[in-house]
Order: structure tokens, then sequence, then C-alpha cells
């Protein structure tokens, strides 16, 4: 079957899902739109290399505040909108249906050696004209090489950090350096409630107000210089979707088509620059903010946040004054998850891998708890869950806020969702978030700045799981990947990274030498020196990222997530640069974690506690990759696992989750807040497990490590119950960054087939 | 409260639940969550042998969509080795 190995990756995928295959939903409308998706390939558009070329050129030697700003203005300004057949949502981020705005700013120094392949690579490929192609490469990638993120952190670092810390597969912050303008909780309560136009109030009356005598003024004068334009600009663009929709209503033949032209006209005259006035004007906002972030940003997750509890309101109104039914809104909801889903991710071409299928990590909560306690769950909860099994989207990923109080209809309506194997929804502990909230960024011994009314009505997680507030928090969320699992090996390699695995620098020095091996006396003596080992990946992760927000901070502001935050406005202070209540990352995650557990748990018990071997032994049979020594190997897999609710296994678990989450909490970060730590790299594992040499859990060299925080695969036999009971025991509030935790229950327990 | 909905143009045609094994997924998932204190869980309901079918002939299942971790994808725009690690983890009964 050789010839089928190929048959995988986006690529591929790509070349069997067309418009037919995926037409459904709950209406023609909604159908006939899946299937336009779907029909599109996904395709990079240059209008914002085109745009933020042109105003650096213009603006050469001005503050650097001042380029983004105008930079942004401009790209809303001068955005050609497209309207097509059925949409009554208006916008999009790039020209065409599944476009990316190509971020050169962030992408240049990569591109420079990948644009040939980005057409034909395996793992998200992306369409590029012969004409575009030849500008990037003849005049915007010449003029932005040098001048990315990456490329002005490599001017801080030795030359070997650089391929370490980006390739190396021990502590790894690639993600962070290259995606600038994500992870983002748009404040949506307040455009429902003002709208635009009160941003841009605020910032006219913040400007009139300046003391010209007060230093700050300098740079204030910029802020909201600048703000205003960037506000006048999405005005603007909003106007120019009602004007073309006007136009291509006077000459629609269809009369119902010819209508809603014109309430689309309507709507984008109104919105986002004054407050909705029904459902359908408040969900153009949630979209079209979404349009502006992601052209604007190069990041993935955006997110919706609660967005049952922002759009109730307008629902209630419109099913009380007759002008909404439930089957309306789900219509509505339906098509917000088609382009929700149509708008892919653009990542380097070894990213592409770790991260593969376009997704770019929005999110959408129903359910929680209100600002009294109360359960938060309304109609549109349920319409929420309902309309995924409707239109079958990979994107928003959906999710239920459980908590005691949350109705077991609503429970089960999400369950009956996760039956159908879409891998929706991801189900969250509420009492949990409230927790990490109350904690996030404030270090061990502080807390967080949010109030508990503030979390409990605008909590949410991000992405995938990264806890936030809705409009009061910043900071990338899955910034540095610690591969914990590789720890135990590196005590044991004196910190070289072995032979004969993927990635840079094999035979390199991938940590420090803890020195002889031979000190390794006792299983306590191992295991600090496997601490230390974490403990070093850590702070050279935190230290290299720490650069890079520094560097976003004073020359890459982020003008819209600025005005799209509480309080930054009149604080004075961008997103990039410190201007939310509550700045998070660079925030570490680990990887593997479930095999450094076994590991460890495997050497104390075949080394130490049952003497079946030395650590020399131990030592040379993780270098020679088990050859010669498979009876070791046999034995370090047949030793107590992780999963099992076995406390031999798990004491070492809940100690080293524990470690990892304070040594990371005891950092601080640029903007003065302290990092948060995470389990949660989604496919990462499979990634680090190729640069990953033999682990002492009995795993070959470049297999896949552990998946997120759960027990190595197929380890976990004793049963469903007893792996839960094993994660029950971590500290999760610790984790102020989130934890993933993925399971599988076999569908033929829940759907006849 | 349950939800009605009219929608008589609709692709979507719902399947045979089965009752009993929707609710004990319900209980697990309040046993996790609420009595446990674990932060979030999301699930593959996907039958094994489907993916593994799907590895085979994927121009079968276009739209076959998994839970990778921590967002959904459709199977067959999965690189190889993460298919082979999605298969190769387990899968529980309840």
């Amino acid at each position: 079957m050789a010839a089928k190995d190929m048959f995988t990756g986006a690529k591929w995928g790509l070349s069997i899902r067309d418009g037919q295959s995926a037409q459904v939903g709950s209406t023609p409308r909604i159908q006939a739109l899946n299937g336009m998706m779907h029909a599109e390939r996904p395709n990079c558009d240059i209008f914002r290399a085109k745009v933020l070329t042109e105003v650096y050129r213009q603006t050469e030697g001005e503050p650097a505040m001042r380029r983004r700003y105008k930079a942004s203005a401009e790209l809303y300004r001068r955005f050609k909108p497209v309207i097509y057949d059925h949409e009554r949502l208006a916008g999009w981020p790039a020209s065409r249906i599944r476009g990316v705005q190509l971020a050169i700013d962030m992408h240049a120094h990569w591109l420079e050696n990948e644009i040939d392949q980005i057409r034909t690579r395996e793992y998200d490929p992306f369409e590029i004209s012969d004409e575009d192609l030849k500008e990037l490469k003849e005049d915007f990638i010449p003029y932005w090489k040098d001048k990315t993120p990456a490329s002005l952190w490599a001017k801080y670092l030795p030359e070997d950090e650089i391929h370490r810390s980006q390739e190396g597969g021990f502590a790894d912050v690639i993600n962070y350096v290259a995606s600038h303008g994500s992870h983002f909780l748009p404040d949506y309560p307040y455009l429902m409630e003002h709208g635009l136009k009160g941003q841009y109030e605020t910032a006219k009356k913040c400007l009139e107000e300046l003391d010209p005598d007060d230093p700050d003024s300098i740079d204030k004068n910029e802020f909201y210089t600048g703000l205003l334009e960037v506000l006048l600009g999405i005005k603007e663009l909003a106007e120019n979707y009602s004007d073309l929709a006007r136009k291509m209503a006077g000459t629609e033949d269809d009369p119902e088509r010819k209508q809603e032209l014109l309430k689309m006209a309507d709507c984008m005259k109104h919105v986002p620059w004054n407050p909705p006035r029904n459902f359908y004007e408040a969900i153009e906002i949630v979209w079209f903010v979404l349009c502006i972030l992601f052209i604007e940003g190069a990041g993935p997750s955006v997110t919706y946040g609660r967005f049952d509890q922002y759009m109730y309101p307008f629902y209630k109104q419109g099913i009380e004054d007759g002008s909404l039914t439930p089957e309306l809104a789900m219509e509505y909801i339906e098509e917000l998850y088609i382009k929700t889903t149509a708008n892919p991710w653009l990542l380097a071409t070894d990213l592409a891998y770790y991260f593969g299928g376009y997704f770019r990590y929005p999110h959408l909560d129903v359910g929680g708890l209100d600002k009294n306690r109360r359960d938060a769950s309304n109609e549109l909860s349920y319409l929420c869950l309902r309309a995924m099994r409707y239109v079958k989207t990979t994107a928003p990923s959906v999710s239920l806020l459980l908590h005691q109080k949350t109705p077991d209809d609503l429970l089960i309506e999400a369950c009956k969702l996760s039956a159908e194997g879409m891998g929706h929804p991801s189900f969250f502990n509420m009492d949990t978030l409230v927790s990490i909230l109350e904690a996030r960024a404030g270090g061990l011994q502080g807390r967080s700045p949010y109030s508990v009314d503030q979390i409990l009505e605008w909590g949410s997680p991000i992405g995938c799981v990264e806890p936030g507030v809705m409009g009061q928090q910043y900071g990338h969320t899955d910034s540095c990947m610690i591969n914990v699992a590789y720890a135990p090996t590196l005590v044991l390699t004196h910190g070289i990274k072995p032979d004969n695995v993927d990635g840079w620098g094999c035979g390199e020095r991938l940590s420090y030498d803890n020195g002889f091996i031979s000190q390794y006396t006792t299983f306590e003596k191992f295991y600090k020196a496997v601490k230390d080992q974490i403990e070093f990946a850590i702070k050279e992760a935190h230290r290299d990222s720490v650069i890079v927000e520094k560097i976003f901070a004073e020359q890459f502001q982020l003008p819209t997530y600025t005005l799209l935050l509480r309080g930054a406005v009149e604080r004075g202070v961008d997103a990039a640069s410190g201007g939310a209540l509550c700045n998070i990352g660079p925030t570490i995650q680990s990887v593997g974690f479930g095999t450094l557990v076994d590991s460890i748990t495997a050497t104390k018990k075949v080394i130490y506690d049952d003497k079946e071997a030395t650590i020399e032994e131990l030592a040379e049979a993780l270098s020679s990759n088990f050859v010669g020594y498979e009876d070791l190997r046999q034995k370090l897999e047949a030793a107590p696992k992780y999963g099992n609710d076995d406390d031999y296994a798990d004491d070492i678990a809940m100690d080293v989750w524990k470690f990892f989450a304070n040594t990371v909490r005891s950092l601080k970060n640029y903007r003065g807040g302290y990092i948060d730590p995470a389990v949660q790299m989604v496919q990462a594992h499979v990634g680090f497990g190729a640069k990953t040499g033999a682990t002492a859990n009995g795993r070959y060299a470049g297999r896949p490590l552990s998946d997120t925080m759960a027990a190595t695969q197929q380890e976990d036999k004793s049963g469903i119950m007893a792996a839960i009971r094993s994660y029950s025991k971590m500290d999760y509030p610790a984790y102020t960054n989130g934890t993933v935790l993925d399971m599988w229950i076999k569908g033929s327990d829940l759907i006849n087939k | 409260m349950e939800l009605k909905l009219n929608t008589p143009l609709g692709t979507y045609t719902e399947p045979e639940y089965k009752e009993e094994g929707i609710q004990q997924m319900a209980r697990f998932i309040r046993t996790m969550l609420n009595d446990y204190g674990i932060y979030n869980v999301q699930f593959n309901t996907v039958d094994k042998d489907v993916l593994i079918e799907a590895k085979s002939n994927p121009e079968k299942y276009p739209t076959l969509m998994v839970r990778t971790s921590g967002y959904s994808a459709y199977w067959t725009d999965l690189g190889e080795r993460v298919q082979n690690d999605i298969i190769n983890r387990t899968e529980h009964n309840l």
C-alpha cells in the first residue's frame, strides 16, 4: 500500500472534498454557502503586504506606533469589499473566500526560502497567483525579511540558541515569534452597548484633554491621533460594504435577494459604528470584528467567547417582536460557523505539520454562570450546539461551560453533539475556570487583576482552552513549548541531542551537562536532575520569549486589538505594550507529560527499586535506541503507568505537574505580569516526538510522545474510571493558562450505527 | 428545555441515539468536571475501525472529522504520523 501512504495531508484532503460533498445545513442557503466554502481552496491575499510596504516606505524614520496605526487605518480604507451569493453576513478578511492576509511583516524571513513550495507543500498548501508570487519575491520579501520580529529577535541571541529554540525539540518559542496579534476575546459586550462610536468619542475626549506639558503626552498624542484614524477606517470599511450591497440590490432581479441586500446595506451603514438594533446587526458585529482582527493580526485564536450571553437580549427581543424565529437565528449561526471555518491560518511549513488542517482556533462558548452565580444558559445555548449538528464545520470550537447548576437537558444536548463524532463540543468546568482566572498572571503569591464579577460574567476559554475575560486580557497563550519528556533522556546524555532524530542539532547541546551519570546513586538524585533539566528549558524559553515580547511592545502595536479592550483607550496604552487590564504571556506549555511521568516512574521501578539494571545501562540503552537492550526495554514498559489510578506513578505525576507550574509561575513577563503555565499543545507531541530520542518508558526514538495531559497511548489499561481518577489528582488551578484532556469514547456506545 | 425546530429543507437526519449511552456519558462528564474538578475534556467518538478504514480508503471519507486535540479537523487533512497517533490512542468503553 505504498502509494496510498501519500494520501494524507491537506493537499490530498482538499482534492477529494469539494463543494458537492459538503452541502449540508438547515436550509438551502446554508447548504449553498457550505458548498461554496468547500469549493474554494485556501489562498493567500497580498493586499495587506502591499499596503503595509507602501506605508512603511512612506514613513521611514517616523515613530513606530505612528507607522503601525497608519498602516491599519489604510488597510481598512483601501480594502475592496466583495459580497457573494446567499450571504447575509457581510465581510471577509481577504479578497476571496478562504483567503488569508499574508502577514509579510511576520513571515518574510521564512517565506524567503519556502515561498516557492507554498502552493504544493503537503501540509496546508495555499493558492497564490503568479503575479502575486512575483511581487512578493521581488519586492515585499526583500523589503521585510530583515524587519520581522524573528529577524530582530535573532540579533539578541547567539547562533546556536536561535536554532535550538526554534528547531531543537526541547525548549521551543517558534510559535510565539511568528504569530503576533492573536489569542483574543474582543469586548463584544461593549460593542453591543456602545458600538465603535463609543470608543471614538472616548479617544477624542482623551486627546483633547492631554496636557502638552506632561511628557507622557508625547506618546499619548501619537496613540490617540492614530487610533481615531483607525476607527474612522473601520467605519469607512463597513460603509463600503453598505454601498456595495446597495449597488448590487439595484441590479438584482430576484426580489427576495434584493430585499436581503438592501437590509445588508442598512445594517452595514449602522454597525459596528453604532450599537446593534436587532439580532442580525448584533451577529454581523460578531463576524465583522473577527474579519478586521484577521486583517490586522497574524495569529490564531480570536474567540467569540460567551456568545449566548451577549447575544441573548437581541434574540429575546426578536422572538418577542416576531422579527426572529429560532430557525432563523440558527440559520444566522450556521452562516457564522461556515464563514468562521473559511479562515485558514498560514504557518511556516514545519509548524503546519504540528498544527495541520488550517485551523485558526476560533472558539464559542455556551452555558456557565452569570455574575449572580445563577445558571446562565438560555435558548441560544441550545441553538449554538444544535447548529453544529446541522452545519458540520470544523470551526468554531463550540464549548459548554459546565456547572452543577447547568440543566441536564443542556448537557444531554451537548452529549448528543459529541456522539456525532466531529469532536465538538469541548466541556469546561466553570468552577475551575473561575479559580484559574482569579490567579491568572498573578504569580505564586499574588492574584489576577480580575474581580469575581468580571470573571463570572465574561470569563471564557480562548483558542483551545486558555482562560481569559472578554475585553480585559491581551497576550499570546501558546507561546513556548517545553518538551518535558526529553528531560530524563537529556540527564543521561549530558544534555546532548541523540543522533538519528528530526530537527536541528543531533549531537549538539540541547541543554546543559549535569555531570557524571554515576552520581545518580539514588532515585532522589536522578529525579532532582530531571527537574533541573526542565527548569533549564523553562528558563531558556522564558528568556528568549520575553525578548520577543519587548520587540512586539516597542515596534508591533495593535490598534484594532487595543480599541476592543475595555479601558485601554482611557489608559492610552496599546494592547501589545500592556494596555489590557490583564497582560498575560508569553505563556509556557508542557509537551509529553505522560511520557515524562512514565519515564521517571519506570526508572524508579526498574533501576532504583527492583535494581534490574544500572543507571549506566539505562543511559546506554537510550543512546542506542534499545538496540541490544530489548529485555530492559520490556521491563521499563511493564513498570506502573500514569492513568491507571496507581499511586506509584500518580504520586510522581502530581509532583512533577506542580513543579512545572510553580517554576513557570515564578517568572515575570516584560509588561509586568507573571508567566502562566499550560498543558495544551495540540498535535505538537507528534512533531516533538520525531525530534526526541528514546525515552525511559520504553518508547523508541522518533515515536509520538503522549498527547497533552493524557496517559501515554494504550497505557491507560485499567478502564475509563481509573484513568479519570488519575487525572483527578492533578492541581488544575495551578495551570493558570489551562489544560487539555482528550479522551476517546467508543461511538457505538452512543449511537446505533 | 427541549429544542423543537422546523427545518423541512435541512439535510440533517438525527441518528438513533442510545439513550442509556448518552445518559451515561452525561453522568461521566459530571463526575469528571463537577466532582473531580478536571478543567477540560473533549471526546473523540468515531469508532476506531472507521478511522482505520478511512486511512485505507480516504476517498470514501472526504468530510469525516475528528478531534485531534483542542480542535477538530478533517481526517484526510491530517498527516500520516498524526493519523497513526490518533488511531493508536486508547478507545474507552463507558
